[in-house]
């Protein structure tokens, strides 16, 4: 990777990938706050690195590295937030472009040709879907409720609630719509039964960054120790 | 579940080449990605 430029407060960071065949992949990151040996922080679009993509309307996630000294060393604390502000558009484009392409596994840049890229691009807005359904305490209700037995109907998932069953119908959507719900008709009732995948998928994906993370700290530790 | 990662990291290292690392440019990179160690 080559950045073009030191690091610079409310100014845009570009790079480019040098490693032979990646050369198409760019880098772009804006630097939200430098404050000298306390904190670094930067917003990106994961894998925002397709050229031929304008990121710009999309809210990006937010990076921060927090240092403290400490009487043996540093203590570094490092955060990346905001994996479910994708913009709803791109939830349901990825959701129509996820299901005709099927869930393939998260892949890392060492396999990001321009289709696999997409195709990751797609995976991440999916999981920004499954992160936006569950910000919800009814739909989190609802999902717990479906999780932990049999398929119900409405009017089962609204008994006990204050809610109405138009109310309890909009959240199971939200809910279907991000693949967590699947609803089945049983005679002239509709039933509702909670598909566990979404969430085994976001889960994958967030120990895979997770592991992206604790690699890039073990080198910087080798780094800075060595 | 959550929509964030967190990590703690307690390094036997003064806080000035920590941020160096993180914050210059030439650095920053072969840090966050091992490209130069050909990770990718």
């Amino acid at each position: 990777m080559k950045i073009e430029g030191p690091f610079e407060a409310c100014q845009v960071s570009l790079g480019h990938i040098t490693y032979p065949g990646y050369e198409h992949l760019r880098w772009e990151a804006v630097i939200q706050k430098i404050e000298p040996e306390k904190l670094f922080s930067f917003t990106w679009h994961p894998y925002g690195i397709d050229p031929r993509v304008d990121y710009s309307k999309e809210t990006p996630t937010l990076v921060e590295f927090r240092l403290e000294k400490t009487a043996s060393g540093t203590l570094l604390l490092l955060t990346e937030s905001g994996f479910d502000k994708i913009p709803s558009h791109r939830r349901e484009e990825a959701t129509a472009r996820m299901r005709a392409a099927g869930l393939s596994r998260l892949r890392t840049l060492r396999d990001m040709s321009p289709r696999s890229h997409s195709r990751e691009r797609v995976r991440l807005q999916l999981q920004a879907e499954v992160f936006a359904a569950l910000g919800d305490q009814t739909r989190l209700l609802l999902v717990a409720k479906l999780a932990a037995g049999q398929p119900q109907s409405i009017a089962q998932l609204t008994a006990g609630s204050r809610l109405t069953r138009q109310a309890i119908t909009k959240h199971l959507r939200v809910l279907e719509r991000a693949g967590m719900v699947r609803c089945a008709r049983s005679g002239r009732e509709r039933r509702f039964a909670f598909n566990p995948r979404p969430m085994e998928e976001l889960r994958e994906y967030l120990e895979k960054v997770s592991g992206q993370w604790d690699a890039a700290l073990d080198r910087l530790q080798a780094f800075v120790e060595g | 579940m959550q929509d964030r990662i967190e990590k703690r990291l307690e390094l036997k290292a003064p806080v000035s080449p920590v941020w160096q690392a993180l914050t210059d440019y030439r650095q920053f990179w072969r840090v966050v990605s091992g490209e130069d160690r050909g990770s990718l």
